[in-house]
């Protein structure tokens, strides 16, 4: 399914309110995006870590998320949002390992198809450049591929419930990657270079990606029915889900884009 | 060696309380904040707003995720902590003395009924967080 950058983020935020109050079973759900998008940390300043004028010349949309952490550029990418609650059977009350339950789990998925990730914490890396960006750095239960970031995650934790998404690279456009984040440095084409060396992306792995997006969706629900012992109900957003969404949208995520498309 | 000072009350939440007659000083426990790493950011109310038991009232980014702050009690903030904005590592050096957030006039001081003593919540740290 693919939405607005704005959908997106008020549909992850919609489940974490839903399955917070007890009015949604725990979700999980892969999504793609309209088109690219530079999706902000929580906590993160946008005019002072995003080159917005880059992103409205060239169409990116722009949104917040419900999560912390650094921004990520959604150009060609699978992202995952798992909600849940916690502590509980399925996931402890604790952030590391719910990182990395659902971590190994994704990780087995992507190595049925073909893309050997492991679990990442690059060692002996070089001084950090590019501080906005997500993917210039690899922490624990994060994966990559011999040191090369492939998917970053984050978390939100609320009473009981917990939301974890993360964006899976499958093909990287360096140079726009590079002009959505500030500050740029005056040797360009050195910092590229090295978000090269930093980050891969399944391109790199498998020639055929024809219908990936389908053949990943399948292969994590695989490896989350494994790792966790559980069964999967399809279906699509309740009306009450889809209520909340658009609450969220009106009252938070289009003021906001407005806001940047506008400054 | 996390601290549980017996003269505070405690939530589920991991929140603390320390009360004042009709007053209630909140923030966060020593063990929530070694769980949590360390602190990057907090987002808190402005004073003047109502807030309620068992809802969200702000939020804290640590190095591994974002937590909302849950409120132990209902009642209108009277006071915010402007330090934590200049230094966040309060919250890690001194979660029961400097780190304090928000100060609270109760609305319902019955509330406070439900909060754990520090032995209470020694207890359901033990019992319900990290197992038998």
């Amino acid at each position: 399914m693919r939405a607005s950058a704005a959908e997106n983020m008020a549909m992850d935020e919609a489940l974490f309110i839903t399955v917070g109050r007890g009015d949604s079973p725990p979700t999980f759900r892969v999504y793609g995006w309209e088109r690219p998008a530079v999706s902000l940390g929580r906590f993160q300043d946008a005019e002072k870590e995003v080159d917005l004028s880059f992103c409205r010349q060239q169409g990116i949309e722009v949104v917040l998320r419900p999560t912390g952490g650094r921004a990520v550029y959604h150009g060609d990418d699978v992202t995952y949002a798992l909600v849940a609650t916690s502590p509980s059977d399925l996931f402890p009350d604790s952030i590391p390992e719910t990182y990395a339950i659902i971590s190994r789990a994704l990780a087995e998925g992507l190595k049925e198809l073909g893309v050997p990730v492991t679990f990442g914490r690059r060692d002996g890396q070089e001084k950090c450049y590019m501080e906005s960006f997500c993917f210039s750095r690899c922490a624990p239960a994060e994966l990559s591929i011999q040191g090369r970031k492939i998917m970053g995650s984050a978390q939100v934790r609320g009473r009981r419930v917990f939301l974890q998404h993360g964006s899976l690279l499958i093909k990287c456009d360096f140079e726009r990657i590079y002009g959505c984040f500030l500050p740029h440095h005056e040797e360009r084409q050195n910092e590229i270079e090295r978000l090269k060396s930093s980050i891969t992306s399944v391109s790199e792995y498998l020639s055929d990606l024809e219908g990936f997006d389908g053949k990943v969706y399948e292969a994590w629900k695989r490896a989350l029915v494994e790792e966790l012992n559980i069964s999967f109900e399809e279906g699509n957003l309740t009306e009450e889900e889809w209520s909340m969404v658009h609450t969220l949208l009106r009252e938070k995520y289009h003021p906001w884009r407005e806001r940047f498309l506008l400054s | 060696m996390k601290a549980f000072p017996e003269e505070l009350l405690y939530s589920r939440e991991h929140m603390w309380v320390r009360v004042d007659g009709d007053l209630a000083t909140v923030g966060i426990t020593d063990y929530a904040q070694e769980k949590l790493g360390e602190i990057l950011s907090i987002e808190l109310p402005e004073a003047d707003t109502e807030i309620e038991r068992d809802e969200p009232f702000g939020m804290i980014e640590s190095a591994k995720a974002s937590i909302e702050l849950i409120s132990p009690l209902s009642g209108e903030i009277i006071s915010v902590n402007e330090d934590l904005l200049d230094d966040i590592g309060i919250l890690n050096s001194d979660p029961h003395d400097a780190g304090w957030m928000i100060v609270v006039e109760m609305k319902d001081p019955s509330e406070l009924d439900d909060l754990l003593d520090a032995q209470g919540y020694q207890d359901f740290i033990i019992q319900e967080v990290e197992g038998d």
